[in-house]
């Protein structure tokens, strides 16, 4: 962990609980949607923030956002506190920190066009009015690869990986220094999400973002991200590398999401941990460790105390058996092939079609 | 015509988009045509005087219940009076019995509902409570309770189904801004440093409008109707002066012997009913960017 500067954006302790049931309902009832999560983003960095459905990471990008009130905890930019910023105390930092949304067909106002939605935000920010904002516009919708003749038009114009290009140009007119990607590319086609991933990461070498990249997809997460906090019913329970997250997974539910990636292998992971159920509801959360239902490894006091986040050398992992959990990759490679030559030889010949472009590309 | 439309664009967005709408609305033939008849209708309303061939409330015995003729080109009614006159100067109350109400309506509804549908919370929760309780009663029993309460006349009448009509649109109002407000565009209008203020007047507003729209055209029609009815009970018009809505229910006791009684004042409404509608589709159809003109 990062000590001699202050990170660029840091949550502690964050919370956020959810009352459900109006003001006359006989019994309240509460959701602890984010639960006490601690992180930092760095400069120019990417963490992405990875779990199921419902666990509460799409809640963290808002609480970022300050479009929720979080219960407790704090939010520092650059080391100034957040939480206690409102109305348009918070303008300074919204110009710092942007987001850009899932449903590209939902997050575009459909009554105003794109250029009437850049510039809105050049002239409240105080950044471009009247013909420098227009140019402005232009040079946002290029950055992105549209051409600037499109500002003219309505979002209904546009397919939904265009209009994904136009929430990045959004995100971008204010110059913001970290971009929250909620589920930024989920909604999108494969090969649409493919030019949105390169776009994404062109832009951030060019203008020097830092992500927190939310995201279900473990496939575009391994691409995209520097580090990896995976969450599960409001809580981290594994923060690290990504490369230490993906090769050396120490939490028993970070294996069971990695075990379900798709592997283009013959032999890779023959052992699979399935998780059996679903995640359980927010409402009564296990006691202790929120994983151990669906646990394979789970003791009695996984039921009782809820494991903290501990240091493991690479990273940090809330689970109280990290130590004496067999080691993911002995139960998942091959022995006896360490660099993975011969598993890449066999992937290739499985399939008819491999060796033919293996042959083309070689010929 | 359009390419006058076209050269004239101003640079200002707001009036573009104007320009855009207005362009889409006269490519909309069937509300242009119907457009031209409220016009007409319009006109008739204000120069009547002018127009009619007879006084509408002056008698005639010797003239009485007569069919179409060169004389009286629609009949006469059962005192004699002329019921061309009467239909022309009756445009004028109609018009504004149809209009006026839901003018106030839309004028209250829309901000209540916007407070509402937007920022919600308790005193969302109080009108919400009050509406139900005005909607539990029939429209046109509530309308003339209020009619009661408020007096006999005109202008009474209208304030009467102005309110009687305020439950239908704030519901419709804040639904519409309640479930624009749960857009992503809205959250990202707040994520771009937009006051609340700004949100609710330039993102829901203009994404709440087009049902209320809709239900406005609708309730032009019940209105007109409803003022006929007050105008039977005696709380509307006050007779002898005519509105559409009272000589259909003079005709009804004449409609085996003298049916083109009827004929008339239902046919005029008919036709600005219909027309109507049409119009408020083509608009709303035209305020909508994602419409294919």
């Amino acid at each position: 962990m990062s000590t001699s500067a202050a990170p660029l954006l840091e949550a502690k302790d964050l919370v956020k609980t959810f009352h459900l049931g109006g003001p006359f309902a006989r019994s309240q009832q509460e959701v602890h949607a984010v639960d006490g999560v601690s992180f930092h983003v760095d400069a120019r960095e990417t963490l992405a923030v990875v779990g199921e459905s419902g666990c509460g990471k799409s809640t963290l990008g808002r609480l970022l956002m300050r479009l929720i009130e979080p219960t407790s905890g704090s939010i520092r930019l650059e080391g100034e506190e957040l939480t206690e910023k409102k109305g348009r105390a918070l303008l300074p930092y919204r110009r710092k920190i942007q987001m850009i949304f899932q449903d590209p067909y939902g997050s575009l106002n459909p009554r105003m066009t794109v250029q009437d939605t850049l510039a809105d935000l050049l002239r409240i920010h105080g950044i471009a009015r009247g013909s420098s904002a227009k140019q402005r516009v232009g040079e946002l919708l290029e950055t992105v690869g549209l051409p600037a003749s499109s500002a003219k038009r309505y979002p209904h114009e546009f397919s939904g990986g265009q209009r994904q290009r136009i929430g990045i140009a959004r995100a971008l007119a204010v110059n913001p220094q970290v971009i929250v990607c909620d589920e930024a590319v989920s909604a999108l086609d494969v090969s649409v999400q493919a030019q949105i991933v390169n776009l994404l990461e062109d832009i951030q070498v060019e203008f020097g973002l830092s992500y927190l990249f939310i995201s279900h997809d473990l496939t575009v997460v391994r691409h995209m991200a520097d580090r990896v906090a995976v969450m599960y019913l409001g809580r981290i329970v594994e923060m690290g590398e990504a490369e230490s997250i993906f090769e050396h997974p120490r939490h028993p539910y970070t294996r069971a999401l990695l075990d379900v990636v798709p592997v283009p292998s013959a032999t890779r992971r023959p052992h699979r941990t399935v998780l059996k159920g679903d995640i359980p509801n927010p409402l009564t959360p296990p006691k202790g460790c929120h994983f151990h239902p669906r646990c394979p490894f789970a003791l009695d006091r996984c039921r009782v105390e809820a494991p903290k986040l501990v240091p493991t050398g690479e990273g940090l992992v809330a689970c109280h058996r990290w130590q004496e959990l067999p080691s993911w990759d002995h139960a998942t490679h091959v022995p006896g092939d360490p660099g993975g030559r011969l598993e890449r030889l066999q992937a290739r010949f499985a399939d008819g079609a491999a060796v033919r472009s293996y042959g083309s590309r070689s010929g | 015509m359009t390419d006058a439309v076209l050269n004239s664009a101003p640079v200002r967005s707001g009036s573009r988009i104007r320009s855009r709408a207005v362009r889409r609305f006269l490519k909309h033939r069937p509300a242009v045509v119907a457009l031209c008849i409220l016009v007409v209708f319009g006109l008739v309303a204000i120069f009547a005087p002018l127009i009619a061939p007879y006084d509408p409330i002056k008698s005639d015995f010797l003239a009485i219940r007569q069919p179409p003729s060169a004389l009286h080109w629609m009949g006469t009614d059962e005192l004699g009076r002329d019921l061309l006159s009467r239909l022309i100067y009756g445009t004028r109350t109609s018009l504004m019995a149809g209009v006026v109400p839901v003018a106030l309506a839309l004028a209250i509804s829309i901000p209540l509902g916007l407070l509402s549908g937007y920022v919600g919370g308790f005193l969302d929760s109080v009108l919400m409570r009050f509406t139900d309780a005005l909607l539990a009663i029939p429209f046109l029993v509530l309308a003339i309770a209020l009619t009661a309460l408020l007096g006999p006349g005109l202008f009474n009448a209208m304030l009467a189904i102005g309110i009687a009509a305020i439950p239908i649109f704030l519901r419709l109002a804040r639904g519409s801004a309640l479930a624009v407000s749960k857009e992503d565009y809205i959250e990202a209008a707040r994520a771009g440093g937009n006051s609340p203020l700004r949100i609710a007047f330039k993102h829901v507003l203009p994404n709440m409008i087009p049902p209320l729209f809709v239900q406005a055209t609708l309730t032009v029609a019940t209105a007109i109707i409803v003022e006929a009815s007050l105008s039977f009970l005696g709380l509307g018009q006050r007779p002898p002066a005519p509105s559409w809505g009272s000589m259909l229910n003079e005709a009804q006791r004449f409609l085996p012997t003298l049916p083109t009684m009827a004929l008339w004042p239902g046919l005029a409404i008919f036709i600005v009913v219909m027309s109507i509608n049409i119009v408020g589709d083509g608009i709303r159809d035209a305020m909508d960017p994602r419409h294919k003109s």
